[in-house]
């Protein structure tokens, strides 16, 4: 024991070090994971609990709401993602240029504004521009794009009402792909670009060979990141829309929250959540293995 | 004096000091302490609800009241949580959409029996529609509340040569199509059917179905009984309102109480459909608007909502007859005017709106009349769960409004979806 003791003593003193990390850890994650994950199998009410097995997901697959929701999830999501990447991108890559260095400083401080606003300030100040009277109508109509007079109603037609929470959730959200690819885009070594340029590689040749390959694992983390952000993001939704009209904005975190807070059907609303970190978790282990594969 | 038996003084002054000092602790120690949630602190002001506990607490000095103030915005979310964490207050405010789904979850106790100690004049003066039992028993007692009315703009009424409200739907239409003209943005209602809170369906739809003659909840089957042809006829007179004479502010399927009060206040809207706590909400938001209200038009009758703000007595009430001691008092003749004067809302007692000072407040009065009349209803004290109900029939009517669906298709839609609730719930 003593010889055992001596052998693994790093490994016993690291452990030590950890214990409460993962104290923290199980209490704030695994419990409420597994609490989920029981609870799904239970038709509950929080009062009462009834083992109902695998009723909750039975019911699940014929929830046309919620296969709706999981189909506008995605949308939103991919959406989302592929606009922030190339708005993000683009404006990384415009940063990084040999341009005025003040005027770099002040253009960095000012894009970088939406990201510093709640989702929830940020959805009701687009709520407010999207009005029919509202500026957005205001501007289009001052360009000639829509008439004068002309009320669209963004948020209150099926239409549009996605694709406008969409838009916030884009603007809201680009800087952070800015700042990081920024920041991945300073750290390619300029030798390549000077070997790039003796070889007489177009700029855009460059961008394909040099910077983008530079970038893969900033892309590859950020994306990751804002594909699991957006896929539950919840408030942008229930502010702007709560899901309507009609659902057709609705989106898997709004469906699982309206299930249990306001159908009382914990039960059931956790069997989507269940169903909704599957599909993220398969997703995302697909997406890593790929992406980090091409790294290597 | 040695310095020994100074020491000794000083310890003694020091002694007699703190027992002094903590007299006042013990005192407080001794009393009760009731924690009363709700959302109006940040409505009515910290001051009015200091004064409303010195009242109280002037009265029944063993109690301390303790206020304890929460946003409205998940104010419903908040409770099942405090429920289920065992930290709920002693009285809990609710609205009239959760007494029957909070009485279900058994965060709220019926209170009959404390009711039954009471003289009779106690519930006597408390309008019929609070007496609504669920499951037989009584669970609240009403803090304020209030029928829906129309509020109308006097200028923008007598620009368009209109000299009184509209009495009936004809009229109403009539004077809707005067009132809407788009080109000066100037419409003559908003139009609220906002998914989210689901709540606007006591303003726009509702009533409309009353008057048409329509029942809601059919008391004798508990089945929903809105689905007839006269609840058709209400849902296709409005969808016609909206789409075709377009009479709203744009947006009717986006639309919610917060843009109908900023519209009307601001005279984008000529009309609006509201109950008594609108008056304070048009007084901040628009102090010299020149309006008065009116009663609801009639259709084939007359019909109305009537809501509240209700106080409840929690499971987890640590004494619960300190609790029922704030709870009498507040929803009593003493607390009800007390509110009503302080607050600019409408009492819950008919004892107290039947006196004078509140006679004076001419704004107030369509509320009495429309309280009076027939079909002033709140049937969302016996729905088993209000706020998924309600949002289901406004899923339902935003579908006809977009033409997605018939009106009769629509409502024979929700009347289904709200029959399963209603026989889960028997």
């Amino acid at each position: 024991m003593q010889k055992l003791r001596q052998k693994y003593h790093q490994e016993i003193l690291a452990a030590s070090f950890l214990w409460p990390s993962l104290l923290i850890l199980v209490a704030l994650m695994v419990y409420p994971f597994v609490e989920v994950l029981r609870l799904s199998f239970h038709d509950s009410n929080l009062r009462e609990e009834v083992w109902v097995g695998l009723a909750n997901y039975a019911r699940l697959a014929g929830d046309t709401i919620f296969w709706q929701a999981f189909g506008q999830t995605v949308v939103f999501t991919a959406f989302s993602v592929v606009l922030h990447l190339v708005i993000g991108l683009g404006l990384a890559l415009l940063l990084n240029m040999r341009i005025n260095r003040a005027f770099r400083s002040l253009a960095r401080g000012i894009l970088i504004v939406p990201w510093l606003l709640a989702p929830t300030v940020a959805g009701m100040i687009w709520v407010l521009m999207l009005a029919p009277f509202g500026v957005i109508n205001g501007l289009l109509s001052g360009l000639g794009l829509i008439g004068e007079g002309t009320t669209i109603s963004w948020l209150g037609d099926p239409s549009t009402a996605l694709g406008s929470v969409t838009a916030m959730n884009v603007w809201r959200a680009f800087p952070f792909f800015m700042v990081m690819l920024l920041a991945g885009l300073q750290a390619v070594p300029r030798e390549l670009y000077e070997a790039a340029e003796l070889d007489g590689a177009a700029r855009m040749r460059q961008f394909w060979h040099i910077t983008l390959p530079q970038l893969r694992s900033v892309i590859t983390t950020v994306v990751l990141l804002d594909s699991i952000w957006t896929f539950r993001a919840f408030d942008p939704v229930f502010v702007m829309t709560g899901g309507g009209p009609a659902h057709s904005s609705e989106v898997l975190p709004t469906v699982i929250y309206f299930a249990g807070f306001q159908q009382l059907e914990f039960g059931y609303a956790s069997a989507q959540a269940v169903v909704m970190f599957a599909v993220l978790f398969v997703a995302s282990a697909i997406y890593m293995r790929r992406a980090m594969s091409n790294v290597r | 004096m040695t310095p020994q038996r100074k020491r000794s003084s000083l310890r003694l002054a020091a002694l007699a000091a703190a027992s002094l000092l903590a007299l006042p602790g013990i005192a407080q120690a001794q009393k009760t302490e009731v924690r009363w949630g709700q959302w109006k602190g940040t409505e009515v002001g910290e001051e009015f609800m200091a004064k409303l506990e010195a009242a109280f607490e002037a009265q029944h000095p063993d109690i301390d009241l303790v206020v304890v103030d929460s946003p409205f915005t998940g104010f419903h979310d908040r409770a099942i949580v405090l429920h289920q964490a065992g930290r709920l207050p002693d009285v809990l405010m609710v609205q009239v959409d959760w007494v029957a789904e909070f009485a279900d979850l058994e965060i709220i106790e019926p209170i009959d029996e404390q009711i039954a100690g009471e003289p009779e004049s106690f519930m006597a003066n408390i309008p019929r529609s609070f007496h609504q039992k669920w499951r037989g028993k009584q669970y609240y007692l009403p803090v304020e509340s209030g029928t829906i009315a129309l509020f109308y703009n006097k200028d923008l009424f007598a620009a368009a040569g209109i000299e009184a409200p509209p009495a009936t739907w004809e009229e109403y239409a009539e004077v809707a199509r005067k009132l809407t003209k788009p080109a000066e943005r100037q419409f003559a209602v908003t139009g609220t059917l906002q998914s989210e809170p689901p709540t606007n369906m006591t303003y726009d739809i509702y009533p409309l179905l009353l008057q048409a003659g329509a029942t809601i909840i059919d008391a004798a089957t508990n089945r929903a009984a809105f689905n007839s042809p006269e609840g058709v006829a209400a849902i296709e007179w409005y969808v016609e309102r909206m789409n075709t004479d377009k009479i709203s502010v744009p947006g009717v399927l986006s639309n919610g109480e917060r843009e109908k009060r900023a519209n009307f206040a601001n005279g984008s809207a000529a009309m609006m459909f509201e109950g008594p706590w609108g008056v304070a909400i048009q007084k901040k938001l628009n102090p010299d608007l020149n309006y008065d209200i009116a009663p609801l038009p009639k259709g084939k009758t007359y019909g109305s909502m009537v809501r509240g703000s209700l106080n409840t007595l929690t499971s987890q009430a640590q004494d619960k007859d300190a609790a029922w001691a704030f709870m009498r008092w507040l929803s009593g003749p003493e607390g009800i005017e007390m509110w009503a004067r302080g607050t600019g809302g409408f009492p819950a007692r008919t004892d107290v709106s039947s006196q004078d000072w509140f006679k004076e407040r001419k704004l107030f009065q369509a509320f009495v009349t429309q309280m009076e009349r027939p079909n002033a209803l709140s049937p969302f004290l016996v729905m088993p769960n209000a706020v998924q109900m309600n949002k289901i029939l406004t899923t339902e009517v935003q579908n006809v409004v977009q033409g997605s669906k018939s009106a009769a298709q629509a409502l024979d839609d929700a009347a289904a979806k709200w029959n399963e609730i209603l026989a889960a719930a028997d």
